[in-house]
């Protein structure tokens, strides 16, 4: 029954359809009704940090948890083994960990809205908005990007639009919809989403993954033994470094996705932000607590599923329906629980991506608004009107550009896209934000250097690595510019973007501000906006 | 704070251990210790058990150390009626 055949798109497409439409049309109505008419700046950027605890850390775990990794975590254990598990699973668990411990108080405390906000704490803020604005928006429309085209590549298999031209309309749809969701109820509206997604996503894991074990009586080692055997490599499928071989650069690559993953997850901008939709420090802290145990209990879940996918689905048949085994989930989902849990997977699917895209773009807009237009072009001076009008405006032009880039590149091999935020965002914003925390002889033009010199230096190698040119599977197939052997540019980017953060800061003849991290230390010890 | 630092470095520390013994010592990572599981997969539920402990720890030492001193500066910024929120 279950030999590579693809889903039963035609009996499936209808449902699923039906049910996504209907909770898109109830949660966009609650959102115009939760939203007041005098909207200021803060409400639309975070709700005016009024949300609760756990409702901020619900959303948070949502925000954390993306399409790539519900789909493509159990699709790459399915297909690979162990290898799938470090990255995508002990990964974002390691990551939030850092998020709690490290960065979610002393963030709440000393930034408001966006990662200049801290930096400008205690350092020039013209200059600091400005690297953290260009910083910023890149990260956030490759995550977009990389969000909508997957959402036109799900189109396929779920709703059975296989036509190029079908993908780009479920596309545009999306990204229609998504501006709609942010440019009406700003924060408000996008944690409601994150909040329908996160209770979908843990209910239909858990209720798959329980479903998963029963098949295999309750037992772990049963699921492994029957993974293992299902592949036709026995234990061999269970052991690490299957899928790099001997070969060294992919070793090397691995790893460097890996630390990509560890310090990106926690500086991912629409992550920080986030931080900020809470009253005060401890609430930062409780809301992360919440976000960690989720993301753990959804990665082991993802674990479950992966294994449960190769033992009941089986690799072959996975990748004969998707090379990348995104539809891995999917495939179990129709095995274990038939038509009717397939559309529930789906639709999480949906609206996970959803949910995501209007975190980022709430983000990539905030920091149009308030790093760039606010704090660079108007020095601080426009009225919040002006500052909200000028928002709402850039969700719909990024919105649009991140919509009409994913149609282009629907069909093109993007997964360069899924990694390069990641590795932006460690190697340019992790940097400038630990020293900015925790590091007196921090300056100015130490952040400058970190911040350009983590985003050069990490667009820069992946546009000459193998991802992008080179190779049939690369971006652009046709062309052959690649001397930097590493798909990742992390082992080089994060360092360096260290390293310059530190250099700059020892050559800067200014100096340190003493008294102004002071300041921060007291801000951060106090758990409050003032020192 | 230095304790928190230190236990955060453990974690990733520990996460980049694994990275490092997956790439170059593959053949010991892939040792089978009972039935199908692996050096690797015991490293990986130890790094699971090792980050709910950071949690719990985090949880108990921010309530005991971090909180009453956050309240005591929050105190005396009232008393020169400095604080904001």
């Amino acid at each position: 029954m279950n030999t590579g055949h693809p889903l039963a798109a035609g009996d499936t497409g209808f449902p699923v359809f039906a049910v996504f439409a209907a909770f898109v049309s109830c949660s966009l109505f609650l959102a115009i009704l939760t939203t007041s008419h005098k909207i200021t700046s803060g409400d639309f950027y975070v709700s005016n940090g009024k949300l609760s605890p756990a409702q901020n850390g619900i959303a948070l775990f949502g925000d954390s948890v993306s399409a790539g990794l519900l789909l493509g975590a159990p699709g790459l254990i399915a297909l690979t083994g162990y290898d799938g598990i470090p990255a995508f699973v002990l990964g974002p668990i390691a990551a939030s960990v850092v998020l709690l411990l490290l960065v979610a108080e002393p963030y709440h405390s000393t930034g408001r809205y966006t990662v200049g906000d801290c930096l400008a704490r205690r350092l020039r803020p013209s200059a600091v908005h400005a690297a953290a604005g260009i910083a910023t928006l890149p990260i956030c429309l490759l995550y977009l990007i990389a969000q909508l085209v997957g959402a036109g590549a799900l189109a396929g298999p779920i709703l059975g639009l296989t036509s190029p031209g079908a993908q780009k309309v479920m596309v545009a749809s999306l990204g229609v919809l998504m501006i709609l969701y942010v440019v009406i109820g700003g924060m408000r509206a996008t944690t409601l989403v994150q909040l329908v997604k996160a209770v979908l996503l843990i209910g239909g894991g858990l209720a798959m993954a329980f479903m998963v074990m029963a098949e295999v009586g309750w037992h772990p080692g049963n699921l492994l033994q029957r993974a293992a055997e299902r592949s036709g490599l026995g234990v061999h499928f269970l052991e690490p470094g299957r899928s790099f071989g001997d070969d060294g650069a992919r070793k090397l690559d691995s790893v460097s996705q890996q630390v990509a993953i560890l310090l990106g997850a926690a500086g991912l901008p629409h992550v920080l932000m986030r931080l900020g939709a809470v009253p005060n420090a401890r609430a930062a802290r409780s809301s992360v607590q919440w976000a960690v145990l989720l993301i753990m209990a959804f990665c082991l879940t993802a674990v479950v599923l992966g294994f449960g996918a190769a033992a009941l689905v089986g690799p072959d048949a996975i990748s004969s329906d998707n090379p990348s085994g995104n539809t891995a989930t999917l495939l179990l989902a129709e095995i274990v629980g038939g038509p009717l849990l397939l559309t529930l997977i789906s639709c999480v699917a949906f609206t996970t991506i959803l949910a995501v895209v209007a975190g980022t773009l709430l983000t990539a807009a905030t920091s149009l608004a308030h790093d760039l237009y606010q704090a660079v072009v108007m020095r601080g001076r426009a009225p919040d009107g002006s500052e909200v009008i000028v928002a709402r405006s850039a969700v719909v032009v990024i919105g649009l550009a991140a919509t009409l880039l994913a149609m282009y590149a629907q069909g093109l091999n993007i997964s360069v896209l899924l990694g390069l935020p990641f590795a932006i965002a460690a190697s340019a914003v992790v940097p400038a934000l630990l020293y900015n925390l925790y590091w007196r002889g921090f300056t100015t033009r130490g952040a400058l250097w970190a911040v350009y010199g983590g985003l050069l230096s990490a667009v820069a190698l992946v546009v000459f690595s193998p991802a992008v040119s080179g190779n049939p599977a690369a971006l652009l197939p046709g062309s052959d510019f690649a001397v930097f052997p590493l798909r990742n540019p992390g082992v080089v980017s994060i360092p360096l973007g260290f390293l310059l953060g530190w250099l700059g800061s020892v050559l800067d003849p200014q100096g340190p501000s003493q008294a102004q991290f002071k300041e921060i230390e007291r801000s951060i010890t106090a758990g409050t906006r003032t020192g | 704070m230095r304790p928190v630092r230190v236990v955060a470095g453990a974690v990733v520390a520990l996460f980049l251990l694994n990275s490092f013994l997956v790439s170059e010592a593959g053949s010991f990572m892939g040792t089978r210790l009972i039935g199908p599981v692996t050096v690797a997969f015991a490293f990986g539920l130890l790094q699971c058990l090792i980050a709910v402990s950071a949690v719990w720890w985090y949880a108990q030492y921010a309530r005991t150390y971090l909180d009453p001193l956050a309240q005591r500066l929050q105190g005396v910024d009232d008393g020169e009626g400095g604080d904001e929120r």
